[in-house]
This record gives structure tokens, sequence and C-alpha cells, in this order.
């Protein structure tokens, strides 16, 4: 039943409460190729998501999300590593990024989709993937992969 | 008066630690803990005396139904019912409102009819209504509230008017913890021939009852937010309406006589009961109901006031912490909301969680009400028999901690 006590600040870091006060790419592009939204009914917290294109790769992201540190700090994260990325490879990242947050020891290695990541966003995946010790905030960092995997082409 | 330490060691979970440290529980308007008479009950019921009811011949039988029999007398004298045949089982607060909203307004609720209720509401008092209302092509209108979550009453006159034929209101709100001044409401209902349903999930628990007094058509609660087991609710009914409403579920135990075309309904209330009830809880909610009785529930107001007088004093000191609802304890229950703007409720939830302390966060399945504090959620602690003055502090201090944690 005592499941051992979890050090708090290892899960609220200094970056991650940086990434949830400043979020990354929190702007409404004039115009998106993709747009996709979700809702955590649960707790009202809420995401939209938009993707501009150039040749087939993402060229600029913007997100608007609204709710907990951690639904904030994990969109933010996620709009600076899918930078770059194929739309059709956006499955297996989303794929990726839960299984680095659910699997024990999982950091961002497990994001192999992407080939080269920033120290940065290297250091801000690792440092989410911690929320796993935190098993029912899990669902607050995947909210942002909830609303990526029900893309619509504009 | 109450002692809430020797009240403590009825309740074996409250000595357990949640993250190395002693369990708070503050997370009482969602369901209470249990003390050990109710576990009890519910486990001699199996080890002794288990058996269906109201059909056998041999002895189990007869003693199951007895004590199944026995806390619907318990809970109809709770409330101060007239009769028992007035208390119908459900499994919960939500569905002794769906029974009404099948078994009573289907029936009375007509195109162009008012149904009015409140912009408190829990989303069990609410959505059923928006479906009727949909389906009867009848008018759902809400009661607003001042930004302190007290209800507006200035325009009631227009809002309750002869053409209402419901008024279904919380007796207090589950996210805010204002009482409603549901007895005066109750009479202006009466004026324009209106009938009135109180949803007295939260307040069953927490005041002494008498719907006799208030007067209301229907008083639906739950078991297990009043110490006793999940998985049993009551719809308190007039009996005269109970008699003119049709069945909710159909099948075995509500019938009188089945021919191979057709059937006829059992008496009051067991017409509403249908398939083999929920016979272990409903005897363990017996055995809650006597807990309380001993207790005195001028005695359970009378605590939760002065914890929640403390907690609210407490409470308004911390920079940064917004409180919400209406802030006096004489149209306040024990359930405290509040909001730090600069921490997401959850956040606040938990970082308490790691000091062993359980509040609720999100929007109580009041979104509309969220809606209306232009919210997304809130931070809930909510008080029972058990809570001490040192948890409060608690509370206090672990805030004052996140919002540190956090910073401002």
């Amino acid at each position: 039943m005592e499941n051992e006590k979890q050090d708090l600040s290892l899960l609220y870091t200094p970056l991650i409460l940086e990434h949830s006060k400043n979020p990354r790419n929190n702007i409404v592009l004039d115009s998106a190729d993709i747009s996709c939204s979700a809702v955590n009914p649960f707790c009202g917290d809420e995401i939209s998501i938009q993707i501009q294109t150039e040749r087939d790769k993402i060229s600029s992201v913007g997100i608007e999300s609204t709710g907990c540190f951690l639904n904030i700090a994990s969109s933010s994260i996620v709009s600076q590593a899918i930078l770059g990325l194929s739309v059709p490879d956006i499955n297996e990242f989303i794929k990726q990024y839960r299984l680095m947050i659910q699997r024990q020891s999982g950091n961002s290695n497990d994001i192999v989709i992407l080939k080269y990541l920033e120290d940065d966003i290297k250091k801000s995946l690792d440092e989410i993937s911690k929320v796993r010790d935190f098993p029912i905030r899990i669902k607050c960092t995947l909210l942002v992969t909830m609303a990526l995997q029900d893309i619509k082409m504009n | 008066m109450i002692n809430p330490i020797l009240i403590r060691s009825d309740f074996p979970i409250l000595s357990r630690t949640v993250n190395g440290v002693p369990l708070v529980y503050f997370d009482n308007a969602a369901t209470t803990q249990k003390p050990t008479s109710v576990i009890d009950a519910l486990s001699n019921y199996y080890l002794t005396i288990n058996s269906n009811v109201h059909r056998g011949v041999h002895r189990l039988s007869m003693e199951a139904t007895e004590e199944f029999e026995k806390a619907r007398i318990s809970v109809a004298k709770f409330i101060n019912a007239k009769s028992s045949r007035s208390i119908v089982w459900t499994r919960n607060t939500t569905e002794s409102i769906n029974l009404v909203a099948h078994s009573w307004a289907k029936k009375n609720i007509s195109k162009g009819d008012k149904i009015v209720v409140s912009q408190l509401e829990h989303h069990s008092n609410l959505v059923p209504w928006q479906q009727i209302a949909m389906e009867r092509d009848a008018q759902l209108v809400i009661i607003p509230i001042s930004d302190e979550g007290v209800l507006d009453l200035s325009n009631i006159d227009v809002l309750l008017d002869s053409s209402t034929k419901l008024l279904a209101i919380t007796h207090i709100s589950n996210a805010l913890g204002t009482i409603n001044p549901v007895k005066d409401l109750i009479s202006l209902a009466r004026k324009h021939d209106a009938f009135v349903l109180v949803d007295g999930a939260q307040s069953a628990p927490h005041l002494p009852i008498d719907v006799q007094d208030l007067d209301c058509d229907f008083f639906v609660f739950s078991g297990h937010k009043m110490l006793g087991p999940t998985g049993i609710g009551v719809l308190y009914t007039k009996e005269e309406i109970l008699l003119d409403m049709d069945p909710f579920l159909t099948g075995g135990e509500m019938v009188m006589q089945v021919w191979d075309q057709k059937a006829s309904w059992n008496d009051l209330p067991m017409k509403f009961e249908a398939g083999t009830p929920n016979i272990a809880d409903v005897i363990a909610f017996g055995s809650a109901i006597s807990y309380l009785e001993n207790l005195g529930m001028d005695n359970v107001r009378k605590h939760e006031i002065d914890l929640t007088k403390y907690a609210l004093e407490a409470l308004s000191k911390i920079d940064g912490l917004n409180l919400l609802g209406p802030c006096d304890t004489n149209n306040q229950a024990g359930v405290i909301s509040f909001d730090i703007s600069s921490i997401h409720p959850h956040d606040v939830g938990t970082f308490l969680d790691q000091r062993g302390i359980a509040i609720r966060t999100g929007h109580h399945c009041s979104m509309p009400l969220m809606h209306r504090l232009n919210l997304p959620a809130t931070a809930r602690a909510s008080f029972y028999i058990y809570n001490t003055f040192e948890e409060v502090d608690k509370l206090v201090d672990s805030i004052v901690g996140a919002i540190e944690f956090f910073g401002k």
C-alpha cells in the first residue's frame, strides 16, 4: 500500500517550471496546414495546436494550452521537438514519447525518430519523463499527444 | 460535542500513512471514510446471513430481509419521512435523479414548461434536466449566482413563475459549500404549484434533514458520502407522487403479477427496485446511519462550523490564495474551495499529496459553475467528523510550502 515518497523537485525542475511559465511556440499562426486539439474532460485542461509545413516537413508550430504546469510544459517541449519532423512521422513520435514516459528509466534516447536533438530539448525530455513516478499525473503530460493523434489537414 | 480524536479510533484507514507521513483526509465531499461498525456490518452479512431478500421462506432470507428493511426504516427516520414506503434504494444520487427524470418528468413535463435549476448544480442535477428539456421541448432556466457563489434571487419572481413545473436545486454546493435557502425556494415554488427536487448529496451527511418540514417532493442523496459503502443511493418521494409514477427499470422484484403479455407492478417502494438489490451495502448503510445518529447531526454540523471558521481564517491570511464561495459559515458547509493564481490546482494537489494531504482538485463535476467563476478548476478541502484543527494547520502550512516551492 505504502509507496515510497517521491521528491517533487525531480519532476518540477527549474527547467520544467520555466517551460510552464514561458511556454515555447505559444503563438497563433496566421495560417496553418494542420490543426488539432484535445480536452481532458476530467480536469478541463485544453490544448490546441497549429502546424505549418514546408515540403512536408513541420516548419512552424503554434500551441495554446491551458491547465496545469505539466500539461503546459509537456506541450511546450513537444512543440520544440517536432519541428522539422515530417507529418507522417508524427504518429511514430507520439508512440515513442508515450513509451519514454511510461517505461521504467525511459529518457530522450527513446525518441529515435528525432535524429538530432539540441541539448536543451534533450534535457527537457529527460526531465518531463520523470512524471512516471507520479502515475496520476501522466495523463497531464500526454494530452498533447492526444491532440496530435487527431490531426486534420486544413 | 464531537471529539474527533475519539472518533478517529473507529476509522482504521485514518491511521495509515501516505508518502511516509500520516494521512490527512480532506476529500470528504467526494466520499467519506468508513467506521469499523460499517465494515463489520458489510462482512457480517456475508459471513452470517447472506441470501436473497423478499422471496425465500428459509431462515437466512428472513433475517436478511429483516435487516434490509430495518435500514430503510432507519433512513426514513433519519430524514423524518412519514413512511419508509417513500424510500427507494438506488445506486447513488445520480441514479435517484435519473429515476425522477425518467419516471416522473417524462409524464409531467410538457412543451413550454419551465424546469428551474441553479448555477451551482453538480452535473448530476443538470444533465438529466437538459435531456428532459430537449425531449419535452421544455425550457431549462438557471438561477444565477453572485461572484461569491451565492444564489442571486433578485429576479427569482421572473425565473420561477407559474409556468414552472419543477425546481431541481442543490441543498449545498459540492464545489463551493454554499448552503442554499431551499426552504424559502420551496415555499415560493409551492405558490406556483411547481414540484421540487432537492439534491441532498452534500447536505444529508452534514446537516439535520427534515423532509416534511422542507416540504420537498423529492430528496436524493448517496450513502458513501455519509460513512456508508459505495453503491447505495436514496430517493425519497412523497408517497402520493410515488404512487402515480411509472416504473424505472422493469423485471424481477418490481412486479406483482406477470402474464404472457403484460405485468402488474409491486407495491411501493419495490415497484422501483427491479432485480436483486444491493443487500449488503444497504445493511451496512443502515449501520452508518446509526453511527451518525449516535453522534447527533447538530453536533456534526457544529464541528464542521468550528473547523471551517478556523480554516477560513487561516487561509484568508495566505498571500496569493483566493478563497471562493461565501466564506461565512452561516451559509457555508465544511467545504472550502480555493484558487492560487500562480499554481494550477492539480499541481497544488500533487504537492499536498506528497505531504499526505488528500484534497480534491478539478471542476468538481460542475463545469458550468467553473465557467461562471472564470476558472478552469479549483482546489477543494472538505471536512468531516474525524478531522482535527491540527490537520487544518498542516493544510495551511503545506499550501504556504507549495506557493514557495512553485515560486510566486
